[in-house]
């Protein structure tokens, strides 16, 4: 199995996590996640701007124009106040469920349960 | 939902920035990576092209980012909507021809919408904050009872101003206005609350203050009509006016519209108290009832209203209430500027008028579904192309539907422009009736609140006219239908017996409500063939206020006049009261009626058997008394009716009853005396009177036939002549029977309009589908005229399928009719259960239209050369 794409369903809350950071464009944000991971995780750029469209259009970040540090024309992406409600809550779930797998990987065997 | 296709529509709407915005994205994205791979080494055009390999296809990423934003959902309707625009615009006599039957159906029903918003959907408008209430009174039966008196609603105002509540009172004053010529003219008398709780604006002038109540002051308000209708040398505050036969002081002038809490705006207002001394003086009882209304603040509740009011009514004197005692108040919540009960009436007329042009809407849809139908039929080709080329049958009903979206929202505007154009003379020719009796109803303007209500019938109709050959179209094998002369449609219901279902509800309607508007029509016809039984052009009713024997005098005296007399209540005015009597040991009703010695000769009726009242009985008003021939025969069949008893049961105020036994003398014609619509009076009693008896307060003169409106005018100055100046209003007997005729005559009017477009459509439907039929079929028509056949074998042909498609509407609707006429003919006496015209004539100009829609596209068809329609596609 390879780990190395992102697993399906956790994009957007990648994208929300790196936007946490403060506003950035959508090769920061593709950037950021690759850095955070140690390059673990690497985000098919296709995918990513259908992403921040999509929560652009749930209302969970917002967008605007602005120059970027080698002074190009980008758009900047920053998380609304609805967008940090949707992280948080997200976080909270997807801790719970990786805790559940690790619990369930970490049982020797099904047989010393029964 | 909402804010996310706004969002969606404002992109679509800046397409061009959001499209460059999105390619500048992903060109900033290639260029970061671009620059990451040159500064780890790589050459400027390798590092391009693994970027561009990183990225992958630019245009699905694109697309996918269209897709987030709504925007490919959006693309994929207006997509669909050109197209279906596009269809509609290749067929430009079928768009018409549907649009014009849907909007006539749709225009028509927005009218009557229109009519019930101005009437009923506005809410009374008040100044002061708090909830609106009519007071309805019942007796212990639960029968109505005669609202409040003005001292009723003065104890009632000191009752309830502890609870804030403020009772406002009004009823309708008319009187005659002393103009050239005199007219009797619409008006209210209020109580001291309503202009202070009412919202009203005063052009000129002042609306009543407490004053003018508490001295009963002769002032009056009028309306802006009416003020504009006085001479201009008396158009001054304050001025006077002439009205009821006193002077007024004229103190105010209301912006035109104001109609308070009265159905329609009173052209004058005066005080209750004024108008109550007005009423004495003219001679009349002073028992002027008022409609009252509540304003109730917020908190207080009906119930709790309800509860004070009926407490308040147990602590009035005995007689306060005079006819009966009150039971139950109802509070009812005023929605509209009708009342309680009047907003009850105007439902009543208004339902079946709204059900009736639903049917029309029906047949309508039932019409353009059947169009829709017959026109799919020439473009089956083009459908299963669409579904070869991977259209889903969801993609292909969306597109239909969309068509037909369309299609009905055409058929909207022009319903729309059709209610704009005859809201208002409709308005104004339906309450004709009323400016003859001095009321002007306001001028109606189309409500722009009437365009949800048009998009609501637009999407009903476009679902019950495109739902069902939509889904009937796509239901089949589309794939047979590539080839050519292939069979399309061998779904679950094939496309030609739906068609039959659809052709046979539509004539079933139209015949139905054509059917019902002959009903009415030779109702109409009918009431004109009424016999009243005396001359009623030659009769003058005087309505005078106060008549005596001088003026009789006066009136005699003048060349022209005939033949002077009077009567407790002049004939044609309405229902006439009835007594109870007893005869032998039967108790039954009689229509009675107190006559002065002269009145049957003034009349020109003979006495048939026995005798007339002499003079002296009249004036002692003899224990005496004439019946009519239909009484007589009733009540003593093939005896003689003379010098029998009739024991006549009179009851006072308080209910207490008193009998007195009365001799017949004579008997008379049975004549109309009540309401002309009516008919003959079935029983009559007449009992003797004399003019100067409080009772006697109309008069009647008989003039010369021929007699112009001049003569009516010399009538008017002898009111005013004597030493007691009185106006009064002459009106010819025959007048009154116009007036009542002409309800009956604006809904025979109305009903035949209705019958008319029902027949239209009919027509415009049968040949649109008979024309679409015929265009499918031109190759078979053209095979069989060049293998031998006449053009009237194919015309017969033709005109035997159209005939065929109505039969089953024919019996389906002729059915429906009976019924129809069986519930009606109860209800209405004099109905005419089934009238000639309606079975026979109806039918037949329906076989007629039916025939003549077919005949047209069908002699097309024969009229091309065999070459032409073989080479047809």
């Amino acid at each position: 199995m390879n780990f190395s794409s992102v697993m399906p369903g956790t994009l957007d809350l990648l994208v929300l996590k790196s936007l946490s950071l403060g506003r950035e464009h959508g090769y920061g944000i593709l950037l950021r996640i690759q850095r955070a991971s140690q390059d673990v995780l690497q985000v098919e750029q296709g995918a990513l701007y259908p992403a921040l469209a999509r929560l652009e259009a749930q209302g969970l970040i917002s967008a605007e124009w602005g120059v970027s540090e080698n002074n190009r024309r980008a758009k900047f992406y920053e998380l609304t106040r609805d967008g940090k409600a949707r992280l948080k809550s997200d976080t909270q779930d997807w801790r719970r469920f990786a805790g559940a797998l690790e619990q369930v990987l970490n049982t020797p065997s099904l047989g010393a349960l029964t | 939902m909402i804010m996310r296709l706004l969002q969606t529509l404002k992109r679509a709407w800046h397409r061009k920035r959001y499209e460059r915005d999105l390619a500048d994205e992903l060109a900033f994205h290639l260029q970061c990576r671009v620059d990451a791979l040159v500064r780890q080494g790589v050459a400027q055009a390798e590092a391009l092209r693994r970027a561009r390999l990183e990225l992958g296809m630019v245009e699905l990423h694109r697309d996918a980012v269209r897709a987030a934003h709504g925007l490919l959902w959006l693309d994929r309707w207006w997509g669909d909507l050109v197209r279906a625009a596009r269809g509609l615009m290749a067929s430009p006599v079928f768009v018409i021809t549907s649009a014009l039957v849907l909007g006539l159906a749709i225009g028509v029903n927005l009218i009557l919408q229109g009519l019930w918003q101005n009437y009923l959907a506005n809410p009374p408008a008040t100044s002061v904050a708090g909830l609106l209430y009519d007071l309805e009174l019942r007796g212990n039966q639960a029968q109505f009872v005669a609202p409040l008196t003005a001292d009723e609603i003065q104890w009632l105002t000191r009752d309830l101003a502890s609870a804030n509540v403020s009772v406002i009172a009004s009823r309708q004053s008319n009187q005659v206005l002393g103009l050239t010529p005199p007219r009797m003219t619409y008006g209210a008398s209020v109580n001291a609350a309503y202009f202070p709780t009412l919202k009203h604006q005063i052009l000129a002038g002042r609306s009543f203050v407490a004053a003018d109540f508490a001295s009963a002051a002769p002032v009056v308000v009028v309306g802006e009509r009416l003020w504009n209708r006085l001479p201009p040398a008396e158009r001054r505050l304050p001025g006077t006016l002439k009205l009821g036969g006193q002077t007024v002081q004229i103190i105010g002038v209301l912006t035109d519209g104001f109609a308070g809490l009265e159905p329609f705006p009173p052209q004058f207002f005066l005080t209750d108290r004024f108008e109550s001394r007005l009423l004495q003086q003219q001679g009349n009882p002073i028992d002027s009832r008022f409609n009252t209304a509540l304003l109730v603040p917020a908190g207080l509740s009906a119930e709790t209203l309800r509860g004070r009011l009926l407490n308040w009514f147990q602590t009035l004197p005995r007689n306060a209430i005079a006819d009966e005692r009150v039971g139950d108040a109802h509070v009812l919540a005023r929605r509209s500027q009708l009342s309680a009960a009047e907003s009850r009436d105007a439902d009543v007329m208004l339902a079946p008028l709204i059900s009736l042009t639903l049917l029309l809407l029906i047949a309508a849809c039932a019409n353009v579904g059947n169009l829709m139908l017959a026109r799919v039929s020439l473009r089956q080709q083009e459908l299963a192309v669409r579904a070869s080329l991977g259209a889903s049958r969801w993609q292909l009903i969306r597109l239909l539907m969309l068509e037909s979206l369309l299609l009905a929202l055409l058929a909207g505007a022009f319903g729309m422009m059709l209610t704009s154009l005859a809201l208002d003379p409709l308005h104004r020719y339906a309450m004709s009736m009323l400016v003859a009796m001095g009321i002007e109803p306001l001028p109606m303007h189309i409500n722009w609140s009437l365009l949800p209500w048009m998009l609501l019938q637009a999407l009903v109709a476009c679902f019950g006219f495109g739902l069902l050959p939509a889904l009937s179209l796509t239901s089949g094998d589309l794939a047979q239908a590539a080839r050519r002369d292939g069979r399309l449609w061998q779904g679950r219901v094939p496309a030609a017996r739906l068609r039959g279902w659809l052709m046979s509800t539509q004539v079933a309607i139209s015949l139905v409500l054509l059917v019902l508007a002959a009903m009415i029509i030779s109702l109409s016809h009918k009431s004109r063939e009424i016999d009243i039984g005396y001359p009623t052009e030659t009769l003058v009713d005087l309505r005078h206020p106060s008549p005596d024997a001088a003026l009789r005098a006066r009136l005699i005296a003048l060349p022209g006049v005939r033949a002077v007399t009077s009567t407790a209540n002049a004939p044609l005015y309405g229902v006439v009261p009835r007594q109870q009597v007893r005869v032998g040991d039967r108790s039954l009703a009689l229509g009675t009626q107190t006559i002065a010695a002269d009145y049957f000769q003034a009349l020109s009726l003979p006495i048939v058997l026995g005798r007339n009242f002499t003079e002296a009985e009249a004036s002692q008003q003899s224990p005496l008394a004439m019946i009519s021939a239909s009484t007589a025969a009733a009540l003593w069949p093939g005896q003689s009716p003379l010098n029998q008893r009739i024991t006549v049961i009179d009851t006072d105020a308080d209910g207490l009853e008193t009998a007195q036994s009365v001799t017949v003398i004579g008997v008379v014609p049975s004549v109309v005396s009540g309401l002309p619509l009516a008919g003959i009076d079935g029983t009559m009693l007449y009992r003797p009177g004399a003019l100067g008896q409080p009772a006697m307060r109309d008069v009647l003169v008989r003039i010369d036939a021929g007699a112009t409106d001049a003569m009516l005018n010399t009538l008017a100055d002898a009111c005013v002549a004597g030493p007691n100046p009185q106006i009064c209003q002459p009106w010819r007997l025959s007048d009154m029977v116009s007036v009542y005729r002409l309800p009956l005559i604006v809904c025979s009017h109305l009903a035949a309009g209705l019958g008319f477009i029902s027949l239209l459509i009919s027509a415009l439907g049968l040949f649109g589908v008979m024309r679409f039929q015929v265009r499918a079929r031109w190759r078979e028509f053209g095979i069989r005229i060049a293998l031998g056949a006449t053009p009237q074998t194919v015309l017969r042909q033709v005109l035997r399928q159209s005939l065929r498609q109505i039969r089953a509407g024919f019996v389906l609707g002729l059915v429906a009719c009976l019924g129809v006429s069986l519930l009606l003919v109860k209800p209405i006496g004099w109905l005419q259960a089934f009238p000639l015209l309606a079975y026979v004539g109806v039918p037949t100009l329906l076989l007629l239209v039916a025939l003549a829609s077919a005949w047209w596209p069908a002699r097309q068809a024969v009229r091309l050369s065999a070459l032409e329609a073989l080479r047809e596609r």
